[in-house]
């Protein structure tokens, strides 16, 4: 599985270099800048909802979460903030697990397509995360020589954080509306369990917490709000 | 237009990906919770060892695991309620007492596996033995050896 996800990464990462070199050869685009204008202040604030979460649940009902993202244009940076709520409910027989919280990413995006006049954005991202959660379990823990335990237990106020590099797009589907994603990897730096009752099994916004590397795909309708043109030259022909 | 076509790309290689990458739960445990002692000699070789009984006294419970056996290790059940085990080994010259304090820590497994308990050994908190040592503080079905002791 872990083959796979490197994969995965390696074509992203031969795409995009593809990609960025096409962007390089500028002499097929005879661009003007006007000089005057400030690239680095802000023109617009992108606000989205990712829409992958509601999907996910459909195929598995375990799982869900809801998330919302923003991010301001400085330049070819773009700064973001991410917040959500997970759930993870889990009823097997005779064990159930629950694990409820919300979590947060800030980081930082460079876009690698700054002077596109559609706006779309091609970035690598980094993230700094962090999540709160509770959880509850119960059911029968097995023990060679003691019999089995009946569990029942709750552990509040765990916490986690964790460090991502992202990779995705956005691109302008219809006016101030875009559409775009963020394939992630997620390296896990710290999981608290507050009251040490049990080890935590979901971090909301990271998945499986006893995997120290994880990976997430999520998908954003976003909506622009502009207010200032952005100082991108245009083609004379 | 290039970059739609590229987002579209991705975005079929994203979905073939995460359909590939679907987990699917072995079951197969990692963990142990079975305390291994060995029995050494002072070079360190294994050292055989004759037990009127082996007894173990949790906190509440006492009952004995060996009865008129001689061995060169021992793999005793720790209690996953319990925190403290007291060991006791009848000889038919001396009686030892060995105390060993550890964490039980619960975990989901996977849903469709069930809980399991990862144990971990604190601190001999007491022995009547010449040397004893935790070499390995994690029970896992991987390790042969948790706790040496040295007659």
């Amino acid at each position: 599985m872990l083959k796979s996800h490197f994969s995965l990464w390696v074509i992203i990462l031969l795409l995009f270099g593809h990609f960025s070199n096409a962007q390089k050869n500028e002499s097929e685009y005879a661009y003007e800048l006007d000089s005057t204008l400030n690239e680095w202040k802000p023109t617009g604030l992108r606000v989205g909802v990712d829409v992958s979460g509601p999907i996910y649940t459909l195929f598995e009902p375990t799982t869900n979460w809801y998330e919302l993202a923003a991010d301001m244009d400085f330049h070819k940076f773009f700064a973001v903030v991410e917040v959500g709520r997970g759930n993870y409910n889990s009823n097997v027989d005779t064990s159930s697990y629950s694990s409820r919280g919300a979590y947060y990413r800030v980081g930082v995006d460079a876009n690698f397509i700054a002077r596109d006049p559609n706006l779309n954005v091609f970035f690598f991202g980094l993230r700094y995360a962090g999540a709160s959660f509770n959880e509850k379990l119960s059911g029968d823990l097995p023990s060679s020589g003691w019999g089995s335990q009946m569990l029942n237990l709750e552990q509040n106020k765990s916490s986690a954080n964790w460090v991502e590099m992202n990779i995705g797009m956005r691109v302008r589907v219809w006016k101030s509306i875009f559409a775009g994603y963020n394939a992630r990897l997620k390296m896990l730096k710290h999981n608290e369990f507050s009251e040490g009752k049990f080890q935590s099994y979901y971090i909301p916004g990271y998945g499986r917490a006893e995997r120290t590397v994880n990976w997430g795909f999520d998908y954003y309708i976003y909506y622009r709000f502009s207010w200032k043109k952005k100082p991108i030259p245009w083609r004379k022909n | 237009m290039r970059i739609q076509v590229l987002h579209k790309i991705l975005l079929v290689i994203a979905g073939i990906s995460i359909i590939g990458c679907s987990d699917e739960a072995t079951c197969i445990p990692e963990n142990s919770d079975l305390l291994r002692i060995a029995f050494v000699d002072g070079t360190g070789d294994a050292s055989e060892i004759t037990f009127v009984e082996v007894a173990v006294n949790g906190s509440n419970e006492y009952f004995p695991v060996l009865k008129d056996t001689t061995v060169t290790n021992l793999s005793i059940p720790l209690d996953p309620k319990d925190s403290l085990i007291i060991l006791s080994f009848v000889r038919s010259t001396a009686t030892n007492q060995l105390a060993i304090s550890y964490k039980a820590l619960p975990l989901l497994v996977d849903p469709k596996c069930g809980f399991e308990a990862l144990f971990k050994l604190n601190k001999i908190e007491q022995s009547s033995f010449g040397k004893v040592e935790i070499v390995n503080s994690t029970l896992n079905k991987d390790i042969t050896t948790n706790v040496k002791i040295t007659l």
